[in-house]
């Protein structure tokens, strides 16, 4: 499904001796990190603010990032360490408060889990305990028709939008900038078990928009 | 890259791994795909699956929801930050005064 980078094309992200050619004075070096990363950074701080301040916030972080160069231990990767900048940023702008993550935005209801599917549509009874009553239904697209779909995309993005603060951002990072699990972790500062919470709400929450939409459309 | 799970994070979900239900497999769908259960409960869930047509439609379906999502990320806005140039100087003045 992806491609990935062999030694001669390597992300500059990815490569070790990026941080050092910057810090070295190399100015394209720094020009080719913020060609990898800047759309991921557009997109993410898009989830939060405005497109123009969504701008505002990126150049603010990539200012941050060259006036912080010198004290950056490398404890974690500079991929994740620019985003936690980001981050932090739009944060503030955004006003959200979010060094903890509430209960209600795991998706957990104050009484317990609120589930993936509706429970009505699992059966209650001895014999069908658990299993689906009104099970999914296949969709009608393929998916690769599904991919090339615009009508789907918008939808897929404005779902994504529409989830709450902390499964938006898991999302965004996890799906749709695909960021691996453990800089999402590091860079939201959030546990495993919190990320895969979070990142499962969100998926569950867009699949059942997409079932809403084929389900009308069929 | 698949990992080992660091650590049995959802053992309280699969209640009978003999007897996985429906309603437990689309909780744990993204553990699942993460390879975060542990090695008995991701067996539970294949061997679910193998029966389970349903929750085939399922998995697939989130499955290609992770897929739609990755396709809305657009690469088309790949201009770079007005400030790029400026600081790609002040980069390149670090040479000058070491």
């Amino acid at each position: 499904m992806f491609v990935t980078p062999n030694s001669k094309d390597i992300l500059p992200s990815s490569d070790p001796a990026t941080l050092d050619a910057i810090r070295g004075g190399d100015g394209e070096a720094f020009e080719a990190l913020v060609g990898e990363l800047t759309p991921g950074l557009r997109g993410l701080a898009r989830t939060y603010v405005t497109d123009a301040l969504a701008e505002e916030v990126v150049q603010e972080t990539w200012t941050a990032v060259v006036n912080s160069l010198d004290s950056f231990e490398g404890r974690s990767s500079l991929k994740t360490w620019i985003y936690r900048i980001l981050l932090n940023k739009v944060r503030t702008l955004a006003g959200r408060e979010a060094r903890i993550v509430p209960f209600a935005a795991l998706g957990l209801s104050e009484d317990g889990v609120s589930p993936a599917v509706e429970p009505e549509r699992f059966g209650d009874r001895l014999l069908t305990d658990g299993d689906w009553v009104i099970p999914p239904t296949e969709w009608t697209d393929a998916p690769s028709e599904a991919l090339e779909n615009d009508e789907i995309l918008r939808l897929v993005r404005e779902a994504i939008d529409e989830l709450p603060g902390s499964q938006r951002e898991v999302v965004e990072l996890r799906d749709v900038q695909q960021l691996p699990a453990e800089e999402v972790c590091e860079a939201l500062g959030i546990t495993s078990v919190n990320q895969r919470v979070l990142l499962h709400r969100g998926r569950a929450a867009v699949r059942n928009k997409l079932e809403d939409y084929y389900a009308v459309a069929a | 890259m698949p990992s080992q799970p660091e650590e049995s994070e959802l053992s309280d979900f699969i209640g009978n791994p003999l007897r996985v239900r429906c309603v437990e497999v689309v909780e744990i769908v993204t553990h699942y795909l993460d390879n975060a259960l542990d090695a008995r409960d991701h067996e539970a869930v294949d061997t679910h699956l193998a029966g389970c047509e349903d929750c085939v439609v399922y998995v697939s379906q989130i499955r290609l929801t992770i897929k739609l999502a990755s396709a809305t990320n657009q690469r088309s806005h790949v201009a770079l930050p007005a400030n790029t140039a400026e600081l790609a100087s002040l980069i390149a003045s670090r040479n000058a005064h070491p």
